[in-house]
């Protein structure tokens, strides 16, 4: 029985950041007036309509912070 | 609710089945719509409490005793789910940013602390430790008593299989 799943979910976390930061796949721009600048796929389904996305963005944020303070207690 | 001494032993003071159902439907916090429905807003409901001072020296002082970082993430938004605050799903959503928030948290104030994550499992208890130890000694004493119980059967020899002569009068002669 799991009585405390925060490791778990956290660790997944984790893991989901590592791999959105592989498979991101360079925007191409599309010539002509008519030409879609964005594709629909991507339109969509925006990664921060997603709560878990933007979760990731807040611990990519608050991760930001911390190794700011570590850098600064080190140097 | 009692834990079990053993890992498979029933758990004889759990809920009843249906005892979930003891109570008129809404009248606990969690069976009602949740206060915060969004990641954001329950965010929104959390940070501005850990930065409260109060909260922070409380909070400083749980992680100094050795409290893992991920057990008070998960007993806070435990809480708020029992209160009515927000649903479990968003509770589950809401942990890693808790877990990073007080990470920081014991960061800024230069705190030593147990995350709680696999990494940190090198660590040794001290009841595992003793346990270890008592085995071991267990052992060690079935090893010395095991000479005195291990007696090497002794193969019988052709005069033991030969039927022994007895000496009554109504023994059966060969």
């Amino acid at each position: 029985m799991m009585n405390n799943p925060a490791p778990l979910i956290y660790q997944n976390a984790m893991r989901a950041m590592q791999n959105a930061q592989e498979t991101k796949q360079p925007v191409i721009e599309r010539g002509g007036l008519l030409g879609p600048k964005k594709s629909m796929a991507t339109k969509n389904t925006s990664a921060l309509n997603q709560p878990a996305n933007r979760v990731m963005e807040y611990m990519k944020a608050i991760q930001a912070k911390r190794q700011e303070l570590k850098d600064n207690g080190n140097s | 609710m009692a834990i079990p001494s053993k890992p498979n032993a029933p758990l004889l003071d759990g809920p009843i089945p249906g005892q979930n159902l003891t109570a008129e439907l809404g009248s606990r916090p969690w069976q009602t719509p949740p206060q915060f429905t969004t990641v954001e807003e329950a965010l929104d409901y959390y940070i501005p409490r850990l930065q409260a001072d109060e909260v922070t020296e409380q909070l400083l002082d749980v992680l100094e005793m050795g409290v893992p970082v991920t057990t008070v993430a998960n007993t806070m938004q435990l809480a708020s789910v029992m209160e009515g605050k927000h649903s479990v799903d968003v509770g589950m959503l809401v942990l890693p940013v808790l877990i990073e928030m007080l990470m920081l948290i014991a960061d800024t104030a230069g705190i030593e602390y147990e995350t709680g994550l696999q990494k940190d499992r090198t660590k040794v208890r001290g009841s595992l430790v003793s346990k270890a130890l008592n085995r071991l000694q267990s052992e060690d004493g079935m090893e010395e008593e095991q000479p005195l119980e291990m007696e090497e059967p002794q193969e019988e020899t052709a005069e033991e299989m030969m039927p022994e002569i007895t000496g009554g009068l109504m023994s059966r002669r060969a």
